[in-house]
């Protein structure tokens, strides 16, 4: 077992080398340059001061190595924009990041799994149809579109709930103003992930409920529930955890739509002005840091398939 | 709101104080129906105004609060409300007015100027404003790293006493005393100096201190910067408890939050006005701004460097449809790159060039261009081709560069359309000058100088347009003090541009706010009327 | 004979059906957009802005005054073949790579799998923002960047597939008879991976349409004037207040293909693979 986790290290570091080289080379491989040599008030000597203190002359592997010896180290560098630490920019973002994915990964777990299992045990009913089409719709709904149509609805029709941000500002930091603001971003945020768990979980449970164990189970005359939950639930769910373990990097790095639209200070909108202006140490940290939470949360995953089947191996 | 009554004042020593007092009297005297034009009965005039409150704005990203670095359009907002620069522009006119500096004096050759600076100005620390923050800020924008934005003609900034500073100029230089007050704000030496300005995350996040007559209350990365009323201030404690600025990416919900009352102040878009109309709680305020929208052809391209290509393309649109269509009527098509709301300095004796398909077409055929098979414009076998870039991200911007492209269409010239995302646009098109033909404004300072715009070798100056008379006038309006012998020359500088237009320009844009009813700001661009934020006030 | 076929599919899988006579149509208008519109999708008409629906413009006009129904159908024509060009893009990548990885093992299976990996766990979106963002967002460069972040399901795929039947007899039989890799793969293995590879596909184009438009809400999609739905969807929402049906059209058109093709991937699953039957209780 453990011989397998240090194999699966070595695997993840090697992944994070891949990842960093390609987002390094990709950077470099683009034309323009950082988004604060564009001030129209500088003077081209001050354009071409700018870039030298930058380091941005230097040949491509020696601005990497720069960056790679920093980084082992835990020194991301610095924005370029806002001249701070980026392994600070990042950590500010991570409680507000945690926030809203944990909200969504919870309401797509607590919300989807119990209706797609309600759905395969009931095939064909009501229920059923209804679930399955709601979540076609889901996945096929573009996020801006209904986060704006949410806004427009509750915030600014109905006056319900704020159409934006993480608290009220000035106020007190509350519990409930938080939940509040969290509403609407969690429902768009789970648009995307809970008719798809719901489905998985559906279709899991089906297949599971077709095996011939469990047949062999409800010939022997076991009450239906029984035979659900103690034979065909677990096994079921092997597939589900899958799906979570996919829809990690989507909620931590992903939400860049759902955080423009609500002003969430997550990591998400973070990645969206890194991006915009160009900065390559905050890109480059934030790939990073994403790439090591989604690595972990696979191993994390996969030591969850063991303890869930005893028969999987750690590989 | 420029009255002609301004225009009198020399431009020397003003004992003049813009106090709260002074900024509703010059208001009421400018005329509310110029100023905050209300679309609704029933909305707030001059009343009483209240003390205290809270006003909210949205940012769309995080700004850096330190005032030598400051970039990009959030920093310079909140900076203008934290920080002071010796002058300021006056809330109506846009003329410089005392701020840090009491008063100021030219020397008479233009090379010296000396001013006089309040002893009763505070850093919201506690600790005094001397000449020496001056010095220290001003040299230290010129040497440290980051960013040169102060006027490259201060030669040595001189510290006589305390609280008189001597300014030595490479060259007369008139707009010195309006750029003071533009971006120059003055940073407190014993605090910043010796210090790595871009590491210095503690004054720039948590604890910016400035002279401003607001301070800083709590800064929250990605959700907001809320400030507080600096009850020491100078000129009197500001009206408003607090300001905050919230953080919202997007444009549309920066819409909704005005409508929803979780914004006080908001920018909008023509088209946006329809989304507020008849609500009771809000008012539209439209006012003039430092701003000309143009489109700019590569001169150093052959095809657009006679001057009458030129004139042609600016016949060729029909730029009151633009207005009406695509500002809503909220605009003014352009004489030249001098807008209105330079007061003195616009020459209202010219009319913009007509719409005039048939002169167009006149134009180009005295140059060789000649319709050919299909309508198509050619000359010496070739068509009339060429890409308009735009920037993506502004839909006025790409609607007019869209019906642009249409009215050249009608005239016979090939014209693709190119847009792009903005930092590619600026790093590509615009800052390269490699573009043929390209849609873009410029916000100046309240100076009409437009020497670095549009003289020749000018840094910004990038349709490379060169019109060695325009930049004789150019030059010496920049140097000379005296108002009267400016507004002649600044005059005549329009006057050439009619017959050798540097650019193709459009229209000055009016800028459109939407703001809580009860609230009263300066009736200028809220650039310039941030940096009279202690005025801001609600009604009761 | 043919009809009762297509009866029984309808009975078998209703939603299914539906999508491929959706798709049908809409790709139908699609091809034939010139012969079904009067007007450009450019010509600006600054007299009628917005105007509803009506005779001259069966939708109505746009912000520029330009019909919209054309625009829909020119933009049908460019959301879908984006999304049909990155589909086979990264099809195409990921089971060449699949293949080639699955069936040599060894060093060459490692690399692959390791950049699989790595590509897995960037965020496919920041990714997309920050190549478009630096090289830009030509129609190419779209259709290049959503193809070369989606191969890796396909890839993981095909290399399963490989692993799967590398030791069945038929392989075995076939290299025992001589049969050169090349033919074995091609021949022999390939085929078998058809039906999981078809249902990716019609997945894929699905999640492709959505990532367009969300480019597009960002300004990183294909660019106006050029109409796609995800542009036109984008711009629709400044005027939100005062004309809500310019949101409303392509969110719906967005809304029905993709469904259509979800359905149909699912559809296909259901008839390509019947050992794993869903939805059919015990009868």
């Amino acid at each position: 077992m453990w011989r397998a986790i240090l194999r699966r290290v070595l695997h993840a570091l090697l992944v994070l080398l891949t990842v960093s080289l390609l987002t390094f080379g990709l950077i470099m491989a683009a034309p323009g340059g950082p988004s604060i040599l564009l001030d129209p008030d500088l003077s081209p000597a001050d354009r071409a001061r700018l870039r030298q203190e930058l380091g941005l002359d230097a040949p491509a592997h020696i601005q990497y190595l720069k960056w790679a010896g920093n980084a082992v180290r835990g020194d991301l560098g610095r924005s370029l924009v806002q001249k701070r630490r980026v392994a600070e920019m990042i950590g500010e973002r991570v409680p507000a990041t945690a926030v809203l994915a944990g909200a969504g990964l919870l309401l797509t777990l607590l919300a989807g799994i119990p209706l797609g299992v309600a759905a395969a045990t009931r095939p064909r009913s009501l229920l059923d149809h209804a679930a399955t089409i709601a979540s076609g719709v889901g996945v096929a709904i573009p996020g801006f579109w209904f986060g704006i149509m949410l806004i427009i609805l509750f915030a600014v029709w109905l006056h319900l709930l704020p159409s934006a941000g993480m608290y009220t500002p000035g106020g007190p930091q509350t519990l409930a103003d938080l939940l509040r603001h969290l509403v609407m971003p969690t429902l768009v945020l789970a648009t995307f992930s809970l008719p798809q768990v719901t489905l998985f979980a559906r279709a899991s449970v089906l297949e599971t409920l077709r095996q011939d164990y469990v047949r062999t189970a409800r010939a022997k005359g076991l009450d239906e529930r029984r035979v659900l939950f103690r034979h065909g639930l677990r096994n079921a769910l092997i597939p589900v955890l899958t799906v979570i373990g996919l829809l990690v990097p989507r909620l931590v790095g992903g939400a860049v739509i759902t955080e423009t639209v609500f002003a969430w200070p997550g990591m998400g909108r973070l990645s969206a002005d890194a991006a915009f202006g160009r900065d390559y140490p905050l890109i480059m940290g934030i790939t990073m840091v994403v790439s090591v939470v989604v690595i972990v949360s696979n191993l994390l995953t996969d030591i969850a398939y063991t303890v869930v089947d005893p028969r999987i191996r750690l590989e | 709101m420029q009255t002609e009554r301004d225009d009198e004042r020399e431009e020397k020593s003003q004992p003049f104080g813009v106090t709260r007092r002074g900024f509703l009297r010059a208001a009421a005297a400018a005329g509310a129906a110029t100023s905050c034009a209300a679309l609704w009965p029933g909305s707030a005039v001059a009343q009483q105004p209240r003390q205290g409150g809270a006003l909210r704005m949205a940012i769309i990203a995080d700004p850096v609060l330190n005032p030598i670095l400051t970039m990009g359009i959030q920093s310079t907002t909140i900076c203008k409300v934290l920080y002071s620069g010796l002058c300021r522009p006056d809330p109506v006119t846009l003329e410089p007015r005392p701020d840090l500096a009491k008063s100021w004096q030219v020397s008479r050759d233009g090379l010296t100027w000396t001013f006089m600076l309040r002893d009763n100005v505070t850093w919201h620390d506690g600790k005094p404003f001397t000449g020496e923050d001056v010095k220290w800020t001003l040299e230290e924008r010129a040497t440290g790293k980051g960013a040169w934005r102060g006027p490259r003609v201060v030669k040595t900034v001189e510290v006589v006493e305390p609280h008189v500073v001597r300014f030595h100029l490479t060259q007369p230089f008139a707009p010195l005393a309006v750029l003071m007050g533009f971006t120059q704000y003055i940073g407190p030496k014993h605090l910043l100096e010796g210090k790595d300005q871009a590491e210095f995350a503690e004054f720039n996040k948590k604890n910016p201190v400035g002279t401003g007559p607001f301070k800083m209350k709590e800064f929250v990365t990605g959700q907001h910067v809320t400030l507080q009323a600096n009850p020491d201030y100078f000129l009197g404690r500001p009206y408003l408890d607090t300001f905050v600025f919230k953080v919202v990416p997007d444009v549309n919900v920066q819409v909704a939050q005005i409508k929803t009352g979780e914004l006080d102040f908001a920018l909008i878009e023509p088209q946006n006005i329809a989304a507020v109309k008849g609500m009771p709680d809000l008012k539209l305020d439209v006012v003039d701004y430092v701003n000309h929208y143009y489109i700019a052809f590569q001169i150093k391209n052959p095809l657009f460097a006679d001057p009458r290509v030129r004139l042609a393309m600016i016949h060729a649109v029909d730029r009151q449809t633009i207005v009406e269509k695509v500002l809503l009527g909220y605009g003014t098509v352009a004489t030249g790159t001098i807008p209105p709301a330079l007061g003195w300095a616009y020459n209202s004796t010219l009319k913009p060039l007509p719409y005039d398909p048939q002169k167009a077409l006149a134009l180009l055929a005295e140059v060789g261009w000649k319709p050919g098979p299909g309508g198509v414009l050619m000359k010496d076998g070739k068509p009339f081709k060429f890409t308009l870039s735009v920037d993506k991200g502004n839909p006025a911007r790409e609607q007019t560069a869209t019906i642009a492209q249409q009215f050249y269409k009608r005239l016979g010239m090939d014209v693709t359309l190119e847009t792009m995302e903005w930092a590619a646009f600026a790093s590509k098109r615009w800052l390269a000058r490699d573009y043929e033909a390209m849609h873009m404004w410029w916000i100046t300072s309240p100076d009409p100088d437009q020497l670095d715009y549009y003289g020749t070798g000018g840094a910004n100056n990038h349709p490379n347009y060169s019109n060695p008379e325009i930049d004789k006038v150019l030059l010496e309006a920049q140097q000379i003090t005296d108002r009267d012998r400016r507004r002649q020359l600044y005059h005549r500088y329009q006057e050439l541009e009619m017959s050798d237009p540097p650019v193709a320009t459009l229209y000055y844009p009016k800028e459109i706010r939407v703001t809580n009813a009860k609230l009263v700001i300066p009736p200028v661009g809220y650039r310039d009327a941030l940096t009279n934020s202690e005025a801001w006030h609600y009604t009761t | 004979m043919v009809w009762q076929g297509v009866a029984r599919m309808f009975r078998r899988n209703p939603p299914a059906v539906l999508s491929v006579l959706f798709l049908a149509a809409l790709v139908g208008m699609a091809l034939a957009a010139p012969l079904l519109t009067r007007y450009t999708t450019e010509e600006i008409d600054l007299g009628r802005i917005v105007e509803g629906p009506g005779r001259e413009h069966w939708l109505g006009t746009d912000e520029n005054g330009r019909d919209v129904f054309s625009r829909l159908t020119y933009g049908a024509r460019v959301s879908l073949s984006v999304a049909l060009a990155a589909v086979a893009m990264s099809i195409s990548l990921g089971s060449l790579l699949g293949a080639v990885s699955g069936y040599f093992g060894g060093p060459v299976d490692h690399l692959t799998m390791r950049l699989t990996d790595a590509l897995l766990c960037v965020p496919t979106f920041f990714l997309l923002l920050t190549v478009l963002t630096l090289f830009g967002t030509s129609i190419v460069n779209i259709v290049l960047v959503i193809g070369l972040t989606s191969w890796m399901g396909v890839a993981r795929l095909v290399r399963g597939e490989f692993l799967k039947y590398r030791a069945f007899e038929f392989v075995i039989a076939a290299r025992a008879l001589g049969a050169g890799d090349r033919r074995v793969i091609f021949r022999h293995v390939l085929p078998q991976t058809v039906p999981a590879i078809t249902v990716a596909s019609t997945l894929g184009v699905a999640l492709a349409i959505l990532t367009e438009s969300a480019l597009s809400y960002l300004g990183l999609g294909v660019q106006p004037p050029t109409p796609s739905w995800g542009n036109m969807l984008s711009a629709s929402q400044s005027y939100i207040w005062n004309a809500p049906q310019l949101a409303v059209y392509p969110g719906v058109l967005i809304l029905l293909t993709v469904l259509a093709f979800n359905a149909l991937g699912e559809g296909l699953r259901d008839l390509l693979d019947p050992q794993r039957e869903r939805g059919r209780s015990d009868r």
